[in-house]
């Protein structure tokens, strides 16, 4: 990184090879859609870039990353939300009414429909996700997908480790009601 | 080592961590115990592991090769630009920063008309006041050059504030010229609350409180239009934020402070101090606020 900071072309080579995927995988989880993904991702290698002298190198490289793509997917969904064409979510898929209302019974069970209905399930969890709040968004797929720590997560979004553990619970909670409401409640295992 | 869990708030904090790292024992066991006597906690630990471990089907996701390249080759580009403009680029080049020019010229009228008043009613030497003038003015130049040219410190955009501060500035300049009378602390003093205030809390008091409040709405101003990158270091970028729109009034309160007692204007400036810090840190609690509320549309 200090090299990187100092205008080595390579040492961004090397950081680029290791988080350009991190980057991508954290935006489409984020914003359900491949193509405002795409569009970002340019966008927060040239945020990082621009920023990258106010990098401290003594906090964790990925909780600075991070807190600057999750500024940046704030900042694109409110000028999207000011811009007057959106089309609401959920408007193509068709619901499937929920089989199990027992949830405690359902959730236990090992349900062969579970393969057969993996990716519309995967589209619905998918939409389910990007349909949080922007802070439990952000703090379950890092929590999930990248592995940081509730203190590096915390720092992400300026909140305390405690807050964010708050906020990965009650967005746990959310998907999971999300997806019964959507009639996937009963993939789970 | 064990922390202490009393609310079932704890326990779902608990229950976060076990599902990112298994737990030691001892927590492991406090858990599972408080599950067994909690149906509440029960019933939304089992929804609460479903998802997470739904989230599995969610595998890994690659850009593709094409977008990679792009951004790749766009951040490179970028660079090799930057390092011949960076040669090219002197440090006395101000005129690239058309708004640090005229600030700096904004304080520098200001500064010298104020101090050529100064140095003609003093009955110090007037080279000594010529040259405080001409050293403090130059001060105030490069502050605010470097300030407009200089966007972020640590992470935090400062041209808002700054731009905040020099309005202000720019106000107070302009109503002192036309009406040399006008003294915003003496309107304060002036009007109900101010005389109610003055009457408890003592002329110092009622200043400390006026103080607050010009503190506070520059700096919430500020706080909350200013830095997207506020949210990273909550506290540390608040108070950057805040020490310069504070270093940013003070010129202002000098401007405005002659007809007041040395012990008023301390207690306006400890007020403006306080309610700086106030607004800032109010401002970054908006905006998490916003933040956590923020649904994608
Ligand atoms: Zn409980």
């Amino acid at each position: 990184m200090a090299a990187y900071q100092a205008g080595n072309q390579d040492a961004f080579g090397e950081l680029f090879d290791r988080y350009a995927g991190r980057v991508y995988g954290f935006l489409i989880r984020r914003l359900g859609d491949a193509a405002t993904a795409e569009d970002l991702h340019q966008e927060a290698f040239l945020r990082l870039h621009r920023a990258r002298d106010s990098y401290n190198p003594e906090r964790p490289f990925r909780a600075w990353l991070f807190a600057i793509v999750h500024n940046l997917v704030n900042d694109s969904l409110r000028s999207r939300r000011r811009a007057p064409v959106t089309e609401p979510l959920g408007t193509t898929s068709s619901p499937h009414p929920a089989v199990q209302t027992d949830r405690a019974g359902s959730i236990n069970d090992q349900s062969p429909e579970r393969i057969v209905a993996a990716r519309e399930s995967t589209r619905a969890l998918s939409r389910a996700l990007s349909a949080l709040p922007a802070n439990e968004a952000t703090v379950l797929i890092l929590a999930r997908f990248e592995g940081l720590s509730y203190d590096d997560i915390g720092s992400v979004i300026g909140r305390s480790a405690a807050a964010a553990k708050q906020l990965a619970y009650r967005a746990l909670k959310r998907v999971r009601s999300e997806l019964v409401a959507m009639g996937h409640g009963e993939m789970s295992r | 080592m064990t922390k202490h869990y009393t609310t079932c708030a704890d326990y779902e904090a608990l229950l976060m961590e076990s599902l990112s790292a298994p737990l030691d024992r001892a927590e492991q066991a406090l858990l599972t115990q408080h599950l067994e006597q909690c149906p509440a906690c029960k019933a939304s630990s089992v929804e609460v592991r479903a998802s997470w471990d739904m989230l599995d089907e969610l595998g890994t996701l690659e850009p593709r090769a094409a977008l990679r390249e792009r951004t790749r080759t766009t951040i490179l580009q970028l660079m090799a630009t930057e390092k011949t403009s960076a040669v090219d680029r002197k440090w006395y080049e101000v005129s690239r920063e058309p708004l640090a020019v005229l600030s700096a010229l904004l304080v520098a009228g200001a500064t010298l008309s104020l101090l050529s008043g100064l140095v003609w009613g003093s009955a110090l030497p007037q080279g000594h006041l010529f040259f405080c003038a001409a050293m403090y003015t130059g001060l105030l130049v490069g502050a605010f050059s470097w300030i407009y040219s200089a966007t972020t410190v640590n992470g935090v955009h400062l041209d808002v504030a700054a731009r905040i501060g020099v309005l202000s500035l720019a106000i107070t300049v302009a109503a002192i010229t036309a009406c040399p009378q006008f003294q915003v602390l003496a309107v304060w003093d002036g009007s109900a609350l101010g005389r109610f205030l003055t009457a408890r809390l003592g002329a110092g008091g009622s200043s400390l409180v006026f103080g607050f409040g010009y503190g506070l709405f520059p700096g919430f101003l500020a706080a909350l239009f200013g830095g997207n990158l506020l949210a990273e270091r909550p506290l540390a970028n608040s108070l950057v934020t805040g020490a310069v729109v504070f270093l940013l009034a003070s010129p202002v309160i000098y401007l405005q402070s002659a007809p007041f007692t040395s012990g008023v204007v301390v207690s306006w400036i400890a007020g403006t101090a306080v309610g700086t810090l106030c607004g800032v840190l109010g401002a970054v609690r908006v905006r998490q606020r916003v933040a956590d509320a923020a649904v994608p549309s």
